[in-house]
């Protein structure tokens, strides 16, 4: 068969949406095909669950359970119009209100704190400010607003998945963003002024 | 009072957003060590055979154990009953479908691990067997919409269109235990009980189609009863009333635990 393999082309027409689909499917039988989708999700679950707990540690400890968790999930998954992203998000959203019930408070602005790998101080504390400055920014919506800004611009998540991943449609995920944007932006207003007061 | 924001005013703040949001600390090792420790479990629940669902099964308590598998448990045993019924009716044996077929094979094909098939062809008085081994990656083929995808080394390969081959054994002989549903579709059938093979009870589907003036190509398939594979088949070429070919082609399978 291995001999065989080369007498094959492999498909490139499939679309991207098959694909992932397929991959899944293979991903329910094959560690490594279960390695690939990991890769392609590792990051944007990450940077969601960074952002709503703002500690690194915490952040990576949750990814684990994340996948942990969808991995034993995994053959009961069930392809969707929507694809996997939806999927994986519920996920990782109840693991995070799942944290946030076992520890019954946030974790505090100042576990915002990193080694930087480029060494540049000015930088780092100018980022680290702009990361608590996004967090601060964050809290002050509701939670839906939260979760809509976060899987929006952190997990780069489309409106369509979105609304398969809170339940609401299209629509309202779209007015959920423009209330939480601007909230932000007022937050960010009235801080400015504050300061130059 | 504070003034509305206009959509202007908004985008300084999605562009911070967006760019911040995308910008977090991150250890790629952290993402090494965990893909590592996902393949190991996922390898741990592969090889336990779901027996870690099992053991979870049995925290439930035992009223909420049977709310669980009593209304699958009825709905299974009134599926089994009709199919028996459908199966015993004598004369009027109720033809599967392809999209039967399909929905069978979608959930054995991807278990198969390996298989092989030997065929023997019988043309102007000679005769050969070709052996056709064909291990598979685990858990190799999926069906989707229908088609049947092969996945070999990060790669897609539509089943049999360009599916690699063994150079020793015709494409259609290797594959056709998976496209058959797509085989099916295409021709009337007419279904019997068919001979054990192997020990296994199976349904034999016979078709026939037309391969050219005064050329007919008649086809049986023996289907395993249980599992829905194909254990034998056979396809005779006629010329007019003489047989001018006859291949008989029977399969052996290796399947995963489910």
């Amino acid at each position: 068969m291995s001999d065989a393999l080369s007498t094959g082309a492999a498909i490139e027409e499939v679309s991207a949406e098959a694909r992932e689909a397929l991959l899944v499917e293979a991903a329910k039988q094959d560690p490594n095909a279960y390695g690939e989708l990991y890769e392609r999700y590792y990051a944007r679950v990450y940077r969601y669950i960074y952002h709503r707990l703002g500690s690194v540690h915490d952040a990576e400890d949750l990814t684990a359970v994340v996948f942990m968790k969808a991995l034993e999930a995994l053959p009961t998954y069930r392809t969707g119009r929507n694809g996997f992203a939806p999927w994986v998000f519920r996920i990782t959203r109840n693991a995070v209100v799942d944290h946030y019930r076992r520890q019954r408070k946030q974790a505090p602005l100042d576990e915002l704190s990193h080694e930087s790998a480029d060494s540049d101080p000015v930088g780092d504390v100018l980022e680290r400010e702009q990361q608590i400055e996004l967090r601060t920014l964050v809290e002050c919506l509701s939670p839906e607003q939260r979760d809509v800004v976060l899987m929006r611009y952190a997990a780069d998540l489309s409106f369509s998945e979105i609304a398969a991943t809170l339940s609401k449609n299209e629509a309202a995920v779209r007015m959920l963003l423009h209330r939480g944007l601007r909230k932000m932006k007022a937050v960010m207003d009235d801080e400015t002024s504050l300061r130059r007061n | 009072m504070r003034p509305r924001c206009d959509e202007t005013d908004l985008e300084s703040i999605e562009r911070f957003a967006a760019t911040m949001g995308l910008r977090v600390p991150m250890d790629p090792s952290h993402k090494q060590r965990l893909r590592q420790l996902l393949v190991q479990r996922h390898m741990e629940l592969t090889a336990s055979g779901g027996k870690d669902k099992s053991r979870r099964f049995l925290r439930f308590s035992r009223i909420k154990r049977y709310a669980v598998i009593g209304p699958a448990a009825l709905l299974s045993a009134a599926a089994c009953m009709t199919l028996i019924w459908s199966l015993q009716v004598a004369g009027h044996r109720s033809v599967p479908t392809a999209q039967d077929l399909t929905q069978a094979l979608a959930k054995t094909v991807p278990t198969v691990t390996a298989w092989q098939v030997t065929v023997h062809q019988e043309q102007s008085n000679s005769a050969q067997n070709v052996l056709c081994p064909g291990p598979l990656h685990p858990g190799g083929l999926y069906v989707r919409n229908n088609i049947v995808y092969l996945w070999v080394a990060n790669r897609w390969y539509q089943v049999p269109a360009n599916a690699p081959n063994d150079p020793r054994c015709p494409p259609y002989w290797q594959w056709v235990y998976a496209v058959l549903p797509q085989q099916l579709a295409h021709h009337q059938v007419q279904l019997s009980g068919g001979q054990a093979i192997g020990g296994k009870r199976t349904e034999q589907i016979r078709y026939s189609a037309q391969a050219g003036p005064g050329k007919i190509v008649k086809t049986s398939v023996w289907i395993d009863q249980r599992t829905g594979l194909l254990l034998k088949l056979q396809r005779v070429t006629l010329q007019g009333a003489t047989v001018v070919n006859r291949v008989t082609a029977l399969y052996r399978y290796q399947q995963a635990k489910q």
